[in-house]
């Protein structure tokens, strides 16, 4: 990095940490604090829930996954319009009109203190360390990127956001929200512009189309069902409905974006618009994910993306073995290289362009055998190794982007994850006040009392999202761990919301007991079946209701003046 | 804030949602086949 990116990296932290700050005056009582007063236009809300779902994991990761495995992952998004349309129609008017904070306050007025209290619980337990999460996996990527020790990107990353939902609460977060998608955006375009001037004069972007489709890069649509398999359209529309439903209606990090709104229908269009603009954005990021693997067609890729790996497996026992896997490596390349000039210059359909296919794609495939075999070595020598995929966008900006250029998407790469943790940072000190604090331990209290403790419950779990950073970061492991919690909670949690919204005959014991059911049946799921993931969320939906509504059936109906008023 | 010389219009709301829903989803299916077609193209 030049002094121009480090100069543009820094006016973006600057700038966005005293922009969250400087709104502190717009929170002045809990309600402003926590729902901004119920008072935000829907583009801004819009552009909030698409910077809360979007982290910088999502940035770096699927421009990775796309280089590796091609567009396939675009499927998992197909399910998200089907659950915001079924989200407008659900969940945003009841919980807008119930006037709650937390989606979880709503459970209480349906079921009972109970249920609220342990949904409540496990939203802070499975947040409060995935926010660590997101904290420690750009960090350790970037750290390795911009040189420094991970422990600065994490405190650099973590304590400025911290800081400004400290102090600005929701507002805060959801105005630095839209400048962070507007630097995301901005970030994404010219980095696709920018790759696409760097292939060879000869080389057109429908060339480099060709020769991604002939990589099998392109491929979108999977129409087969097969559950063990990750990505179709299946997988997508049904599992990827299920998730989102979960995630956007069940999750306070996403519920109280649109309980920010102005209206009800000001709240159902920020979905709305959040479901329109995601499918198109997520396609552009894995295309450029698409267009590095092209781009390297023509300049040599390195044998290993994470340089820091590379080295480790240079200096150990292996480095014999690591030099001759980089000469096949070289040759491969070579080959790989004049074949896919020649597929680009074939004509389409034409002899020659078939032979050139078949040619490209041996030297393809020989390519990618050495590429396996240095990272086998590289696990031998560190086992805790990140992904080699997350590697290969900040490598590819790194090296091969204009000076200023860099800058601006180091801190894309920033905004993305800042603008997920700040919104899970307010989520969490609502849960904690709204449903703990104020509702079991202190229930009289004036809102300049419940607002000081918003502030300093907000600061306690930046430190505490730091601390699991901190430990995450060392311990690859823990991010697996963190993440089957949090898929073993989802669906369940949407079961509860089932049970509470769609049926008048579940009582409060059936909802709690069908929670627990329906999460120990997506660990019984995940511990002893090959079922892909995106399934989890459908099984622990459809215990929980039926374990739910049979226990509902063995009691007393609740009295109808337990529901809230919602008409 | 200087005061309203008399109460704000109240908006009409808004009572064509359902066509709203039924737009998102045939774009839905639109984005799907325009995809499909994509890969074809480049497979």
């Amino acid at each position: 990095m030049k002094l121009l990116d480090w100069l543009v990296v820094a006016a973006y932290l600057i700038y966005i940490t005293y922009d969250g700050i400087r709104l502190t005056k717009r929170s002045r009582e809990v309600e402003g604090y926590f729902l901004a007063n119920r008072a935000l236009p829907w583009w801004a809300v819009g552009l909030s829930v698409m910077a809360t779902q979007l982290s910088a994991i999502t940035l770096v990761g699927t421009t990775g996954q796309a280089y590796a495995d091609g567009m396939r992952f675009i499927q998992f998004y197909f399910g998200l319009p089907l659950a915001m349309v079924i989200l407008c129609v659900t969940a945003v008017p009841f919980f807008y009109r119930a006037k709650v904070y937390t989606a979880y306050e709503y459970l209480e007025r349906r079921f009972d203190a109970k249920t609220r209290a342990l949904t409540s619980f496990f939203f802070l337990m499975s947040r409060g360390l995935s926010c660590g999460v997101i904290v420690a996996a750009p960090s350790v990527i970037l750290s390795i990127v911009l040189g420094w020790n991970e422990l600065t990107t994490i405190l650099v990353m973590g304590l400025s956001t911290t800081l400004y939902t400290m102090f600005g609460g929701v507002q805060a977060v959801t105005w630095t929200d839209v400048k962070q998608m507007v630097v995301i955006f901005a970030g994404i375009g010219v980095c696709l512009f920018i790759i696409v001037g760097q292939f060879p004069a000869e080389v057109s972007v429908g060339d480099a189309l060709r020769v991604a489709g002939a990589a099998g890069r392109l491929k979108t649509v999977d129409a087969s069902f097969n559950l063990n398999e990750t990505y179709t359209l299946w997988s997508g529309l049904i599992g990827g409905m299920f998730l989102a439903l979960s995630y956007f209606g069940c999750d306070q990090s996403q519920v109280q974006r649109f309980l920010t709104a102005r209206s009800v229908a000001e709240g159902r269009t920020s979905l709305l618009m959040s479901a329109f603009v995601k499918i198109p954005m997520q396609f552009f990021i894995l295309l450029i994910g698409v267009m590095v693997f092209v781009f390297y067609q023509f300049q040599p890729p390195p044998l290993v993306f994470n340089q820091v790996g590379a080295a480790k497996v240079e200096r150990s026992q292996f480095k014999p073995d690591f030099q001759s896997l980089q000469a096949a490596h070289d040759a491969a390349f070579a080959a790989r290289r004049q074949a896919a000039v020649e597929l680009a210059q074939a004509a389409p359909g034409s002899e020659t362009a078939g032979r050139a296919r078949e040619a490209y794609g041996a030297a393809n495939r020989a390519m990618a055998e050495t590429q396996r075999g240095a990272l086998a070595l590289a696990k031998q020598v560190d086992a805790k190794l990140p992904n080699d995929v997350n590697y290969v966008f900040p490598t590819f900006v790194t090296r091969h982007m204009p000076v200023g250029v860099v800058g601006l998407i180091i801190a894309a790469i920033f905004a993305a994850a800042m603008s997920s943790i700040s919104a899970e940072l307010s989520a969490l000190s609502t849960a904690t006040v709204i449903d703990f604090y104020r509702r079991h331990l202190k229930r009289e209290a004036t809102d300049a009392h419940y607002l000081a403790a918003a502030k300093w419950v907000t600061g306690f779990w930046g430190l505490f999202a730091c601390g699991v950073a901190v430990y995450a970061a060392q311990l690859g492991s823990l991010i697996e761990v963190v993440n089957r919690f949090g898929s073993f909670f989802y669906g369940s949690l949407l079961g509860v919301f089932v049970l509470a919204i769609g049926t008048k005959r579940a009582t409060g014991r059936g909802a709690f007991f069908g929670l627990l059911a329906g999460m120990a049946s997506v660990a019984v799921v995940s511990n002893y079946s090959k079922i892909s993931f995106l399934w989890y969320n459908v099984v622990g939906c459809a215990v929980v209701v039926a374990v739910g509504m049979l226990l509902s059936l063995t009691e007393r109906p609740i009295q109808q003046a337990a529901s809230p008023d919602l008409e | 804030m200087p005061e309203l010389a008399h109460e704000p219009e109240p908006q009409p709301e808004f009572r064509h949602w359902g066509r709203v829903y039924a737009a998102v989803i045939a774009t839905l299916v639109a984005v799907i086949i325009a995809l499909w077609l994509f890969s074809l193209a480049f497979a």
